[in-house]
């Protein structure tokens, strides 16, 4: 049998694309947006999608950009997901960095139990200083400390569950004393269907990688050309190796934009529509200058970049925010392209910079999606939808039979769970692989190391 | 006589049947239903947790309030706070989050606070947790969420603000990520057992759901609602059908009662005399429309 591919659904309120809410079909009299949200995911469902994710940052987004972001607590929004449909799992986030363990234990649990097995987790160390000082710090935990707590946090999580009740079997009490966490006792709710929440991970860092290779059932990549994809996919299967786990049991989902359109003309036209909405009376060269770290209110729009001129040395936020820098700090230098051209770029290409955008015709999109899927870069993809209802819409009437028609996809589903749909019978503790989490009522665990 | 039903969450309940019970609960009257998980019952197993089963129970009933319990004394008021906002935009305007103000075994072992067992400290950060939810509920002034297609202004960032809460305990800069929901911000329910609780726990009381101490209820009904509250419930654990329940919560001097329940039980009750039909939760409740800063200002 052909290999086939997994799809998830990144479910946001009007789509990622940040022009998408100012379109004149999208629902703004009621935010957050329910109906908008069951919509998008009974429609994944409709295409036997394997799951749609919850993306969360738990801090207000000052400022005119950046409108995608849910503005709903995360859990509480998946259990409304799940109880909106049957089959489909859920992946919704949690911080590591701004939650206590026992209550991600507790809470992820809880609806797994709710659900069926649904669910799945995606652990983000947090970045940035105003996240922080909702949660008591004045800034920003360092970057490796963050990930060292994450990695704790998911050994205490793992742990309570394993060692959590079930029907017929005691919770085994846990003694966990460590860098970031004292944890005593048990879970007061049963032991999650197959043992535990599916992980996910999204990290890119060379710490991310790690602790995504040693933990995560999923992971969330991001490749804008082929060549870096598949660099990221081996790399990820390499070190699951060598944490002494089967690769195959960690399945990389690549994002893709698709802009679908009945012809490629009508396609470009949205892509280029919904850029529209987003830039029109934004302050773009201003955007452009803070990823520049520079002032450019003082030179002529429709002239070209100073570069001469400009700080060369981007320290920028974080990694991410460098790189962008840097990257059109060469399109300025390689291209003829004004001042105003590039910032309108640099507004509206958000989506472009995190992963590869498709925009064409449903057969194009399938074709774009099989050679990537062929060429080793991905165990499947997670769509990142524009403009969310019209795209999952399309794309599940159009794009998914073709898929399906070549092979590249399941038809129905066969399986009840999350762990099911990623063709996983049982899920055993990945970060120790001496401990089974075992499944159901058989479970049980006589590892004392990690106490 | 409003009566606000909690169903208890016990191990071998079943989360379809605790599902099911709330809806024969809301088809037999009540204003609203609330769940009892292990933390709140002070076992060590529940069958699941309170609030993630009450924003399920909200996508099935409709014009009845849904309760869930969360801490006063562990986790994040950031975290509380977006909870409940959130379970009242999912559930329409029916949230209502029942504060526990208890420590269960497994959640005082399970968490970096830890109580040193000083009941006015304890209430101390209760207090605080509430008054820190109150001002991120507040953070956004009426209006500041404007979806403007022309402009492409999303919303009014001058009209909402930090709340930059410090005290020993909480650092917390705010504002809230989640616009102001269709109450405004959820029912506050806190349980009362003696009169400091309802003292410390008074000015951000909506409702009071007290537990007869050994004076009685009465004394601690008059206390809780010179404290703040703005409605009083009995609670009555198993009684016998509604009109006993009524009864108990009428001769206490109280506004309405809370019967808690196991799924059984709740499946036999029917045709509960209650508040009429409301828009949200707290109209159902016969409470003033939640303004704007009115009790953080």
């Amino acid at each position: 049998m052909t290999r086939q591919m997994h799809l998830s659904l990144n479910l946001t309120e009007y789509g990622r694309h940040d022009g998408a809410w100012r379109d004149p079909a999208a629902d703004t009299s009621r935010i957050p947006n329910l109906a908008a949200y069951v919509h998008a995911v009974q429609w994944a469902e409709k295409g036997c999608f394997d799951q749609a994710f919850f993306a969360d940052t738990p801090v207000h987004p000052w400022g005119r950009v950046l409108i995608s972001p849910s503005r709903v607590d995360p859990l509480e929004m998946a259990a409304v997901l799940t109880e909106a449909t049957e089959r489909i799992g859920i992946i919704t986030t949690v911080s590591t960095t701004y939650n206590e363990p026992f209550d991600v234990a507790r809470r992820g649990a809880a609806l797994s139990l709710l659900c069926g097995g649904r669910l799945g987790l995606n652990y983000v160390a947090s970045s940035g200083d105003h996240v922080a000082r909702n949660f008591g710090h004045p800034g920003q935990l360092p970057h490796d400390e963050r990930y060292v707590r994450s990695n704790e946090f998911l050994e205490v999580v793992t742990d309570l569950w394993a060692r959590a009740a079930t029907p017929t079997e005691p919770a085994e009490p846990l003694a966990h004393h460590g860098a970031f966490f004292d944890v005593e006792g048990s879970l007061d709710v049963h032991r999650p269907p197959l043992g535990r929440p599916i992980i996910v991970q999204a990290g890119s860092s060379e710490e991310g990688r790690d602790l995504a290779a040693r933990w995560a059932d999923a992971i969330y990549a991001a490749g804008s050309t082929i060549p870096r994809a598949q660099e990221f996919y081996a790399d990820i299967k390499r070190r699951a190796a060598d944490h002494g786990r089967d690769p195959d049991t960690v399945k990389v989902m690549l994002g893709i934009c698709p802009f679908l359109g009945e012809t490629q003309e009508e396609a470009e036209a949205l892509h280029a529509r919904l850029d529209g909405y987003h830039a029109e009376g934004a302050d773009t060269i201003g955007f452009l200058g803070t990823i520049l770290e520079a002032d450019l209110s003082a030179y002529d729009p429709d002239g070209p970049l100073p570069l001469d001129e400009l700080p060369e040395d981007l320290a920028g936020i974080d990694a991410a925010g460098s790189s962008m820098g840097k990257l059109f700090r060469r399109m300025a230098a390689e291209e003829e392209i004004t001042i105003r051209q590039l910032a309108h770029r640099a507004y509206v290409g958000g989506l472009g910079n995190m992963q590869f955008v498709a925009t064409g015709t449903p057969e194009h999109v399938a074709d774009v999606m099989q050679e990537w899927f062929e060429a080793g870069t991905c165990d499947g993809f997670s769509l990142v939808a524009p403009s969310i209802g019209q795209t999952i819409e399309a794309f599940v009437t159009h794009v998914v039979p073709i898929l399906q028609e070549r092979g590249l996809m399941r038809t129905g589903y066969e399986a009840d769970t999350l762990a099911g749909h990623f063709g996983l019978e049982t899920l055993g503790v990945p970060g120790t692989p001496s401990r089974a989490a075992g499944t159901g009522g058989t479970g049980g665990t006589d590892d004392e190391a990690a106490a | 006589m409003v009566t606000v039903a909690l169903l208890r969450v016990d191990a071998d309940a079943s989360p379809s049947a605790l599902l099911a019970a709330a809806g024969s609960l809301a088809a037999a009257g009540v204003a609203g239903v609330g769940f009892l998980d292990a933390a709140d019952l002070g076992t060590d197993l529940g069958a699941t947790e309170s609030s993630l089963l009450a924003t399920a129970a909200a996508l099935e009933l409709e014009g009845v309030g849904v309760v869930g319990t969360q801490s006063g004394l562990y986790g994040f008021p950031y975290h509380s706070a977006r909870r409940f906002a959130t379970l009242d935009h999912l559930s329409g305007g029916y949230a209502g989050w029942l504060v526990r103000t208890t420590s269960s075994g497994p959640e005082s072992l399970g968490h970096a606070w830890r109580s040193t067992g000083d009941r006015a400290a304890e209430l101390g950060r209760c207090s605080e947790h509430l008054e820190i939810s109150y001002r991120l509920w507040d953070s956004w002034e009426d209006g500041a969420q404007w979806p403007d297609k022309e402009t492409g202004d999303f919303k009014d960032d001058s009209r909402i603000h930090s709340i930059d809460y410090v005290s020993e305990a909480f650092q917390v800069a705010g504002p809230l990520d989640v616009p102001p929901s269709p109450q405004r911000r959820p029912v506050i329910l806190v349980g009362v057992s003696t009169v400091a609780e309802a003292a410390a726990l008074g000015p951000w009381t909506d409702v009071a759901v007290v537990t007869p101490g050994p004076d009685g209820s009465a004394p601690l009904v008059v206390a809780a609602r010179e404290a703040g509250a703005s409605l009083v419930l009995l609670r009555v654990d198993d009684p016998a059908d509604p009109a006993s329940a009524a009864t108990l919560a009428a001769a206490a001097g109280a506004d309405g009662v809370a019967p808690v329940l196991s799924v059984e039980a709740a499946l036999t009750w029917s045709d509960v005399a209650s508040a009429p039909a409301g828009g949200t939760f707290a109209e159902r409740l016969g409470l003033a429309t939640f303004e704007h800063g009115s009790r953080t200002a």
